[in-house]
Formats: C-alpha cells, sequence, structure tokens
C-alpha cells in the first residue's frame, strides 16, 4: 500500500515539473493573448516570466508598451532603452521613451535624446518643437527646427505663431474701460452679459443716490452712493480679474489644441499592429 | 464501512446545502428595488465659529454670521454659486485683505444678478451650483486653475 502511495506521489511530482501550461511557449500565447485584450499589466508579468533567452526585441518592445500605457514610466524607459541598436523597433522605442519625455515635461532628457542621441530623427524634432510650445520655451524653437516641409510642421507653424502672438486681452485696457463705461471692461474679455449687469447696476445705484440726495434724503443717498461706489470699483477690479481669465483660457485651448493635433498624430509614432 | 460512506454523504450533502444556501443570497442583487430619482441635497456648507483674530477679519465675520442668522436663514438657501456669496466674501478677506475682498464681493455680486448664459462659463459642484472660487480673482496668476464649463467639480 504504501509503495502504492509512494509511486502516485513520485508520478504526480514529475508530471507537475514537467506541466506545459507554464512552458514559455504557452506563457508567450497567454501573454500575447492578454496584450491583444488590452490586459497590460497582466501581460507585462506575463511576458516578464519568460526565460532570458526567449524576450526577444519584440517582446522587451511589447513590455515597454506595456508599462507605458499603465503609467509605469520607469519601467517602460528601461525596456525600450534595452532594445538592440540594429533592431527594426529601436526607432518607435525611441519614439515612445520621447513620448515619457514630453508628458512628463522632463525637458533635459528629451533635450537629449533629440539633440545628442537621435539629431536626424525628423519625428523627434516634431515632438521637441511641440514640447516647446507646451512649456512656452519659444526661445529655443530655432528656424532649423522648422526645415522640414510637410503638413504636421505647416501646422506646428501654425501654433506656433500663435503661442507667440496669442489673442491676450490687456488688463489695463479692461480696467480703463470700465473706469469710463461701468462693464465696458467686461464686454471687452467677452464677458458680455457681465458687462451689461454691472453697468445697470452701477446705473440704478448712481442715479438712486442723486435722485436722493436731491430730495435731501442724506441717509439713503450715502447709502446708495456707497453701493454704487462699491460696484463701480468692484467692476473695474473684476475687469482686470476677468482679463486674467480670459488670457487663462486663451492658453488653456491653446494647450488642448496642441494635445489633440498630438493625440491625432499618435505623437508622430507609426504604432505597430501586433493583434491582427 | 457502510457507516463511513454514510457519515461522508452527509458530510457532502452538508457542504453542498451550506453552498446552495449562500447561493441562493445571490438574489438580492436582482431583487426589484424602488428607485429614487430624487437628486441628492447637499445644502451649503457653514461654519459660523471664528478661526481667525485680526479686525478685518472679526467685523466682516459677525456680518455674515448675523447675515446667515437673521436673513439667509429665513431666506433660503438661494445662491446659484458655490460657494455662496457670502462665504465667498469671508474667503475672499482670508485670501486678500478687507479692501480686495470687498472689491471681488462687489464683482462677484454682479456676475450673481447677471441671469444670462452663465452654465456657459462655470464648472459645475456637486451640489449642482456654479463653481467660482475666490482663488480665481486674487490678481494673482499663479492662483488662476481653470476648469472648464460644464465640468463637474467634487
Amino acid at each position: 500500500m504504501l509503495r502504492f502511495f509512494l509511486t502516485i506521489l513520485f508520478s504526480v511530482t514529475l508530471v507537475a515539473q514537467t506541466n506545459p501550461l507554464k512552458s514559455d511557449e504557452n506563457r508567450k500565447l497567454f501573454a500575447d493573448h492578454l496584450y491583444c485584450q488590452q490586459d497590460y499589466l497582466r501581460a507585462a508579468e506575463e511576458y516578464e516570466a519568460l526565460s532570458k533567452m526567449n524576450l526577444s526585441d519584440t517582446i522587451l518592445y511589447k513590455i515597454g508598451k506595456s508599462y507605458s500605457i499603465i503609467g509605469n514610466t520607469h519601467k517602460a524607459l528601461n525596456y525600450f532603452s534595452s532594445i538592440q541598436s540594429n533592431s527594426s523597433l529601436l526607432k518607435n522605442a525611441i519614439l515612445e521613451s520621447a513620448r515619457i519625455f514630453y508628458l512628463a515635461e522632463d525637458s533635459n532628457s528629451l533635450d537629449k535624446l533629440v539633440n545628442d542621441i537621435h539629431p536626424s530623427s525628423v519625428e523627434l524634432k516634431k515632438l521637441l518643437i511641440a514640447f516647446y510650445l507646451k512649456i512656452n520655451h519659444l526661445d529655443k524653437v530655432n528656424n532649423d527646427l522648422f526645415l522640414f516641409d510637410d503638413d504636421d510642421m505647416s501646422i506646428l507653424k501654425s501654433l506656433y505663431e500663435r503661442r507667440k502672438n496669442p489673442a491676450y486681452k490687456s488688463e489695463t485696457v479692461a480696467g480703463i474701460l470700465s473706469a469710463i463705461i461701468p462693464g465696458s471692461g467686461k464686454i471687452y474679455t467677452e464677458n458680455f452679459g457681465d458687462g451689461i449687469t454691472a453697468f445697470i447696476l452701477t446705473g440704478i445705484f448712481s442715479y438712486l443716490a442723486y435722485d436722493n440726495f436731491k430730495h435731501s434724503h442724506q441717509f439713503r443717498a450715502y447709502l446708495f452712493s456707497g453701493l454704487a461706489a462699491g460696484f463701480y470699483l468692484g467692476n473695474i477690479y473684476g475687469s482686470v480679474a476677468s482679463a486674467q481669465i480670459f488670457n487663462a483660457k486663451v492658453n488653456f485651448n491653446f494647450l488642448n489644441e496642441l494635445t489633440e493635433f498630438l493625440s491625432s498624430k499618435n505623437y508622430f509614432i507609426n504604432e505597430i499592429e501586433f493583434c491582427k | 464501512m457502510l457507516y463511513s460512506i454514510r457519515n461522508s454523504v452527509a458530510v457532502i450533502l452538508f457542504f453542498l446545502f451550506a453552498v446552495s444556501s449562500v447561493a441562493q443570497t445571490d438574489w438580492q442583487r436582482w431583487e426589484k428595488v424602488q428607485p429614487d430619482y430624487l437628486k441628492s441635497f447637499y445644502p451649503s456648507e457653514r461654519n459660523f465659529s471664528y478661526t481667525k483674530s485680526d479686525l478685518p477679519y472679526l467685523l466682516s465675520k459677525t456680518l455674515i454670521n448675523t447675515y446667515w442668522i437673521f436673513i439667509s436663514d429665513l431666506d433660503g438657501d438661494n445662491c446659484p454659486f458655490h460657494p455662496s456669496c457670502s462665504s465667498f466674501f469671508l474667503q475672499s478677506i482670508e485670501e486678500t485683505n478687507l479692501i480686495q475682498g470687498t472689491l471681488m464681493f462687489f464683482d462677484r455680486f454682479t456676475r450673481d444678478a447677471n441671469p444670462v448664459n452663465r452654465e456657459e462659463h462655470y464648472p459645475v459642484y456637486k451640489n449642482y451650483r456654479f463653481y467660482d472660487p475666490p482663488q480665481l480673482y486674487t490678481l494673482s496668476k499663479d492662483k488662476i486653475h481653470l476648469i472648464p464649463p460644464y465640468t463637474v467639480v467634487k
């Protein structure tokens, strides 16, 4: 009986040792499936569990891509940098790294990658221009960066011009306009409703103050004078603040447009189709 | 032998019964529920306590507390903005000073009095009011953190 149990135990152990489900080939198939199902964390873990001799450049790229999508940029950069220099995936790996630097606003790393390591890459140069537009360092955008002439560059050029000459509203002008005609500063900053309301409120309280002074109702006259002065001065102040907010909106919309442009171009990366 | 088999069957049946009983509670997820179509109500937060000791703050806080107790509580929680105009006044003074805070309040009151197209200008706070914090109006550009209109702020 004991011999029988021992035999069973031994054979079970043997089978467990040679479990084909966890072979590299099956792991890779499973990881490929997870990757295509967009289950990137588990896909990366399965790929990482492969033996080192089976870690091809494609798999390294896919692990890097998975970590990049998840947001683990440190690991992603490690995998992208471990791709062989003669690999066909190298260009994509570099662009993926550049995208990570762009999103993390890592100016030094992106600058080094573009100007020192890969100075001939057009896509990297485009991304660098977009990056300088994003952080508003227009002095770093040289004319030689615009040497290439294609659709992307013409869009980047127009974005550059807009960043250079933004459609800002002057805070001083807004304040002066409101001081001359209450509410006009707000209308200048395109807050039409607020401008008209400010004009009406200041007008009503000024009239009430005038009328009460005229009829010698001193207390009411001073009360309405105070309110009229409050609305008048508050409107001048508010017009300046409104111009600031308008300018912040211009920047906000510009950055949104830049992000939309880059997203539509996939950050100049030609995505490789692994899942067909 | 027979006794042991009977015992095993009893144990298996017991576990089967226990598992089935637990599984049966799953119906609770699918049972009929009474739907609640009412929006959640978030009244404006009011803190009557004094947190500072400087004179402008004490004066303005006393004024606002008096307004809350004698006027606002009777009038109702009607301000379409978050923070409400009275809270905005207090926060403006805390953020800047008495004079600037007062100017910010008058400006806010103008915005409050304007009933046109407000939804196109402001994000929405969780209590379905327009989100308009005083930090936007302190004239300090670093404090302007723009939130697009229609965005729900939690």
